[in-house]
């Protein structure tokens, strides 16, 4: 080679000389050869990537220099004669000086006895696939081993395209069954059209509803949602996961109607009275029809007590509960709050009327005779005070539980209303 | 002055720039950051690149990145005192060209060489 710069002006020496520098640092390998192998040119970066694996003596010929990545370099030039691409991304993973790198090469033909092979060394891009694929397979294996979480993907068409364990469980489809079909025939979620044309928008939408299995079991489930997008970011589909929460909800219902009930009574306790007449009173206000409320005491109920002890005490309080409420509507709502105090909120009702019933109670207590084993009978009486509903619920309860002190004060067994006027 | 003079590596240290040019071999001379200080005729012509585009460039990242490896540049950063030489291919011009590199350095040297010697 000869070592003087070609002829011609400044410039074009500038101009070559610009050429030389961005070949030599050009960071990818390419190197020119004809068909004996011998290397016409070579960027410095294919010798540096081949240069712990090939003597210098072997970097002048090309099917020495790229042994390491194409061992039969030569016989590939000559089996593909005709071709302009002899060799296409080809990768090979090269170790040496505990370092290993992956070459991708490639080789091509563009003209007849002239080969260009291009080489780039992609460890990075290999090392970030294969922690892709590790995630990949990670995340398969936790789809696949999950339970109770149907996990399912649908394609822009609004086809299942993939379907997990949990999906057959859940919705008694196998994953052959499921994929390739809308949606819509396989997952009959409540509302989730409704919350997968939303989920389009915000990119995810969750969702609580009934469900129903294809066997036709019904189960309530919690629903995710999220948008997959493509590479442009345009929605191509959804990823989704359902839950069955129906144990969940039984229990969260058993909780609640347990700290609303009285254990002993079974009525309702001080917690689930205000909760429901709450709603009651407020049904009341929007027919704009009376409600009122009485307080009810069970008279010398600490002589039951001493006379049959506390066993026979909860007794007469089951007992004096069960007719209570076997002579109130069903809309009636009858709680004990505490002790030996039950309360009634009768909606509709105006203080006339509950002042009635409230005489039909007095008169059924009063004539309830209650058996405590082995042998005895006892009987009690019960003061009441009625009140009819203006303002609070707290307001009404405190005329109330007034009216049933005078009761009381007066010689118990007997009803006294309220007659306070409400105050604008 | 032969490229496999023992006291090479003096020699070139006392002698101005000037009387560095024409020698039969490459001379690249860098700083202790191997920044290129001095890029001697020799090696211009074979590289094809002139000192000017060369001179104050991290040498083995920025002028000759197939040197930025355990054989060569990874010597001279680890090792302070250093007199080695080895065989090498240098693709000058984009020709692959085996060479022999001799690759000097002391601590209390201010320049560091890189010598060049083309078969």
């Amino acid at each position: 080679m000869e070592l003087t710069a070609p002829s011609g002006s400044e410039s074009t020496n500038g101009e070559l000389e610009q050429l030389y520098e961005l070949l030599y640092l050009l960071p990818v390998g390419v190197v020119a050869f004809d068909s004996t192998g011998t290397v016409t040119r070579a960027t410095p970066l294919s010798v540096q990537m081949m240069n712990p694996f090939v003597g210098s003596a072997d970097m002048g010929n090309a099917f020495r220099l790229l042994a390491p990545l194409v061992p039969d370099l030569d016989r590939l030039l000559r089996a593909n004669e005709g071709g302009t691409v002899v060799l296409a991304n080809h990768r090979s993973t090269l170790e040496a000086n505990d370092s290993i790198i992956t070459v991708e090469v490639s080789v091509h033909r563009p003209r007849p006895g002239y080969f260009v092979a291009v080489m780039s060394d992609v460890s990075e891009l290999v090392h970030r696939e294969h922690e892709l694929q590790r995630e990949r397979d990670r995340i398969r294996l936790i789809v696949e081993m999950v339970r109770e979480y149907a996990i399912y993907t649908i394609d822009r068409a609004g086809l299942i395209d993939s379907w997990n364990a949990s999906g057959e469980r859940l919705f008694g489809l196998t994953s052959t069954q499921a994929i390739g079909r809308s949606l819509d025939e396989v997952v009959s979620v409540e509302k989730l059209a409704d919350v997968l044309h939303a989920a389009t928008f915000a990119g995810w939408r969750r969702t609580e509803g009934w469900a129903l299995s294809s066997p036709g079991d019904t189960f309530y489930t919690d629903t995710m949602i999220s948008t997959l997008v493509d590479e442009i970011g345009e929605p191509e589909g959804f990823i989704i996961v359902t839950r069955d929460t129906t144990e969940m909800q039984r229990r969260e219902e058993e909780l609640r109607r347990e700290a609303d009930t009285d254990p002993l009574t079974e009525l309702a306790n001080r917690r689930g009275f205000d909760s429901r007449a709450d709603r009651l009173l407020k049904a009341c206000a929007v027919n704009d029809v009376p409600a009122a409320v009485l307080m009810i005491d069970i008279d010398h109920f600490k002589s039951v007590n001493d006379t049959h002890g506390h066993d026979g005490g909860d007794l007469v309080l089951c007992a004096v509960g069960a007719a209570l409420a076997a002579h109130l509507r069903t809309i009636d709502l009858l709680a004990r709050f505490g002790g030996e105090e039950f309360a009634v909120l009768m909606p509709g009702a105006d203080l006339a009327a509950a002042a009635a019933r409230a005489e039909v109670l007095r008169i059924a207590i009063a004539e309830l005779a209650v058996e405590i084993p082995p042998d005895a009978v006892t009987g009690v009486t019960i003061s009441l005070g009625a009140a009819e509903h203006h303002r609070s619920l707290h307001e009404t309860l405190q005329r109330a539980d007034v009216a049933l002190y005078s009761a009381k004060n007066n010689g118990r067994n007997q009803v006294v209303c309220d007659r306070t006027q409400p105050q604008s | 002055m032969n490229f496999d003079d023992i006291d090479l590596y003096d020699r070139l240290l006392s002698l101005p720039d000037a009387q560095l040019e024409d020698t039969t071999f490459g001379v690249v001379a860098m700083d202790a950051d191997h920044r290129v200080v001095m890029y001697n005729r020799t090696e211009s012509t074979l590289s094809g690149l002139s000192p000017e585009r060369v001179i104050g460039r991290h040498f083995f990242s920025e002028v000759a990145p197939c040197t930025n490896n355990f054989m060569v540049a990874q010597r001279f950063e680890t090792e302070s005192e250093l007199d080695a030489t080895i065989d090498y291919v240098f693709t000058l011009r984009m020709k692959p060209t085996p060479v022999r590199l001799r690759l000097l350095a002391r601590p209390d040297a201010p320049r560091r060489f890189l010598i060049v010697q083309w078969s």
